[in-house]
């Protein structure tokens, strides 16, 4: 195996291009001017975007009926039962403001107009209320994600 | 750890999209607040959104996607001012165009009761290719 080591690349047609293989490894990206704003290009092509703001910043699989618990998340620490079909939550890096997208859904086998919304979003906190109907209930699967700007 | 320091990820042939590993990015996210004069609160790749009355909201991408079989998830707070709980939900009307859809907002007190509502707090997210 050959190896090269280096601290900085530049292009050699372009200063600012650099041509690599098709499969790179690295365990870590950052962007060079900025370390939080990498652009990447459309599928399609017709247009480029910041990579960073379409990554989830947070997501949860979790219950609440029996003892409440995560089934699967990234990015969440903790999950508080706050009462019948209410979930509140610890996020582990903190988000930048409370102006986070948080849609939810429920899976709810066997309860009738299943439904769960947000309630409360803080830098350190999301919480998420379940109704069956027009009642609070607590559900066996609900699914939370969160988009936003990481502090 | 190692680190690469950069602006701009393509694909090696220098236009292509470049190949994220088994992990997909959201295209779009909006957070408005529907109370008053509809307002963006937060979003990504969003152009603007359209008050059409009660509950009805038009949102507009800057980046339009190839099609308009894109994947939507909706949500919407709990109304605190409001005497909870109640049923409340938040979805997708229609997509108009590959740069437009339309989200409707309703509450009610039960399932046979159910109004369109201004609701404080609408999230929409989508997944799909762009153009």
């Amino acid at each position: 195996m050959s190896e090269i080591k280096v601290d900085t690349l530049t292009g050699k047609t372009s200063a600012t291009t650099v041509t690599g293989p098709d499969l790179f490894k690295t365990d870590e990206l950052q962007g060079k001017t900025s370390a939080g704003d990498i652009t990447v290009t459309s599928e399609g092509g017709a247009a480029t975007m910041q990579l960073q703001q379409g990554l989830a910043k947070a997501w949860a699989n979790f219950h609440q009926d029996g003892t409440q618990s995560i089934d699967g998340s990234i990015n969440i620490t903790s999950i508080t039962d706050s009462g019948v079909g209410e979930s509140s939550f610890g996020i582990s890096n903190a988000l930048s403001n409370g102006n986070d997208n948080i849609p939810t859904t429920t899976v709810g086998a066997g309860l009738s107009n299943t439904h769960s919304v947000f309630n409360l979003a803080r830098t350190t906190v999301v919480k998420i209320e379940t109704y069956a109907g027009s009642s609070y209930t607590d559900a066996s699967e609900i699914n939370m994600l969160v988009h936003g700007d990481l502090a | 750890m190692s680190t690469v320091k950069v602006d701009t990820l393509v694909a090696s042939d220098g236009t292509s999209p470049v190949t994220l590993t088994k992990q997909h990015a959201a295209k779009t996210w909006t957070n408005w607040n529907g109370q008053g004069t509809a307002a963006i609160r937060d979003s990504f790749n969003t152009a603007s959104i359209t008050d059409n009355g009660t509950g009805d909201t038009t949102v507009t991408v800057s980046n339009a996607f190839a099609n308009a079989d894109f994947s939507t998830v909706c949500g919407r707070d709990s109304t605190l001012s409001q005497t909870r709980p109640k049923l409340l939900n938040m979805s997708r009307d229609t997509a108009l165009s590959t740069t437009v859809s339309r989200y409707l907002s309703v509450e009610g007190t039960g399932s046979s009761t159910v109004a369109d509502e201004d609701c404080e707090f609408n999230f929409v997210t989508i997944h799909g290719d762009l153009a």
